[in-house]
């Protein structure tokens, strides 16, 4: 990892948070945003400050989140095709989600949310490891065959829920617009907790990077490398389910980010954990900070769910990644 | 530096992933330096052992620099391990556009940069043609003796085996059947009977060798 390819990371994450910034259904010019952030008498600043910015970096953080939990998956997978929303991780978060806007203690959803998102994610991600494991499945295919069942178990356990738990029309809306992925607009003091909780989740996820980078080497060799394999996977895991129960709970079930990422920033700065996580985390965020402006101004006055397009970009990736290894 | 050797199925590669510690023993106990295996903490095993797998199939794509740097702990001994192996010349190379004998090479010195006091190989040069095989066979048995380390490999080509080994075990069902020096094990019947082939015993420029040939068990 060089410094120089880092600043360079943090220079394209930058040039995505200041598109998502400008582009919306009211586009601001560079010059106007200049004027913006210099000028606090300037008529759109309030507007700005109070709905536009935290937004954007809501949705920067929820792309870090998500490439993190994409690296840590692939890592702890094995599998560079393992990610949140194909292995069903997402689909359990976004079912602890539900539970937590439809449940009639109105409280509940300020805490409850993320924590049952989390709580969902991680058992999900379990149950997939679970039975890979019980059906003795290592290899790629089985696993993604696995996580799309129990993605479509979690998905109509919560359809089901939805419908007979919701009693008006609007938890409806709210758990509809959670399927299709689509960012809240923040507000200061759950930004400022998303924010910390994004970091520690790098910290941590930094912290373990050389275990994944060992346990490359297979199971049984990473074991006689000094790694205690079952408990750093169930580390490793738990992590990722942290990560991917933050982006459910603020942006919801966003496919494809945690693999495009990773996938691009590997073969730009190689394979190691460490500096794969600090880049997919800056490069992830600003990528959803682009996509999310995008799904503000391409069909104004209304927003295109942002879950619709990233599986647009992302699925056909995701198919010419197929194609590639199978060459 | 020990050979294990015997038919598929013996019981060669069960052995040695015991030995590793990656698999604990129904019966039995392993020990290391007089202590048993299993009450050493993953990370003391790593220091004194080191395990080279039959098949790595490595998830990542990592540059060799890197590998070597997981295996040694410390990048100064990463250096000395590639100045070791002659790695030099892709130290910035990714692994997996390397030839299989250069790639190799690499585990091999992934596992040994760490130098620990034992080295455990399951058949470390397996899908390499004759010379790639004999090459890596050299560069392991020469670090094992270079450093007094203790070296356990398996091996599938006896003749490679009666070479390079200092001593020879047989495992034939999971039992040994033999624990020689190379060339009193080249001469013993126990090879023919347990591999189910008869052999002509040979020497070759001073080297004895085993040759499987037509007809009955002796």
């Amino acid at each position: 990892m060089s410094a120089r390819s880092l600043a360079c990371a943090a220079g394209l994450a930058l040039l995505g948070v200041a598109a998502g910034v400008m582009i919306g259904a009211q586009p601001i010019s560079p010059f106007r945003l200049v004027r913006i952030l210099t000028d606090p008498g300037e008529p759109m600043a309030a507007l700005f400050f109070a709905w536009r910015l935290p937004r954007v970096f809501g949705a920067f953080l929820v792309g870090a989140c998500l490439s993190i939990a994409g690296v840590l998956f692939q890592g702890a997978f094995r599998n560079p095709l393992a990610e949140p929303y194909l292995l069903g991780s997402a689909a359990g978060g976004a079912l602890g989600a539900t539970f937590a806007i439809l449940a009639p203690v109105p409280a509940l959803s300020a805490v409850g949310l993320p924590l049952l998102a989390f709580l969902g994610a991680w058992g999900a991600t379990l149950l997939v490891l679970g039975i890979c494991r019980m059906a003795r499945i290592a290899e790629a295919g089985g696993m993604l065959l696995v996580g799309i069942a129990v993605a479509a178990l979690l998905g109509s356990i919560r359809s089901m829920a939805t419908l007979m738990l919701s009693d008006e029309s609007v938890s409806l809306r709210a758990v509809l617009s959670w399927t299709l992925g689509g960012l809240q607009t923040p507000t200061g003091g759950t930004l400022l907790a998303f924010a910390l909780l994004t970091a520690l989740c790098l910290l941590l996820a930094l912290r373990i990077a050389r275990g994944l980078d060992i346990l490359g080497f297979g199971e049984e060799t990473a074991a006689t490398m000094g790694l205690d394999v079952g408990r750093f996977l169930g580390i490793a895991l738990t992590l990722g389910a942290l990560a991917t129960g933050l982006t459910v709970a603020w942006g919801g079930v966003l496919g494809f980010v945690g693999l495009v990422v990773p996938h691009l920033v590997r073969w730009w700065v190689g394979a190691r954990h460490a500096p794969l996580l600090l880049h997919a985390s800056l490069l992830g965020g600003g990528l959803v900070a682009l996509l999310d402006g995008l799904s503000r101004s391409l069909l104004p006055p209304s927003e295109i769910p942002l879950g619709l397009i990233t599986a647009l970009l992302g699925a056909p990736f995701f198919l010419l990644l197929l194609i590639g290894r199978a060459r | 530096m020990v050979a294990l050797i015997g038919p598929n199925g013996a019981g060669k590669s069960t052995l040695i992933t015991l030995l590793a510690g990656t698999h604990r023993p129904k019966h039995g106990s392993v020990r290391l330096n007089g202590r048993p295996l299993h009450g050493y903490s993953a990370a003391e095993r790593a220091r004194c052992l080191a395990y080279l797998a039959q098949h790595q199939d490595l998830a990542w794509d990592l540059e060799v620099a890197e590998i070597v740097a997981l295996g040694a702990g410390s990048s100064r001994a990463a250096l000395k391990a590639a100045e070791r192996f002659g790695l030099e010349r892709f130290w910035r190379r990714r692994i997996k556009s390397l030839s299989g004998g250069e790639r190799a090479r690499v585990l091999l010195a992934r596992a040994l940069a760490g130098e620990p006091s034992v080295l455990l190989a399951d058949e470390p040069a397996a899908h390499l043609d004759v010379a790639r095989e004999r090459l890596l066979m050299f560069a392991l048995c020469e670090d094992v003796r270079a450093r007094g380390m203790a070296g356990l490999v398996v091996m599938h080509d006896l003749n490679l085996a009666l070479r390079f080994a200092d001593r020879v075990l047989l495992l034939g069902d999971g039992r040994l059947l033999l624990d020689a020096a190379p060339a009193v094990a080249a001469a013993s019947p126990e090879i023919d009977r347990t591999f189910g082939q008869r052999f002509a015993r040979v020497a070759v420029e001073g080297q004895p060798a085993l040759i499987p040939v037509d007809g009955d068990i002796p």
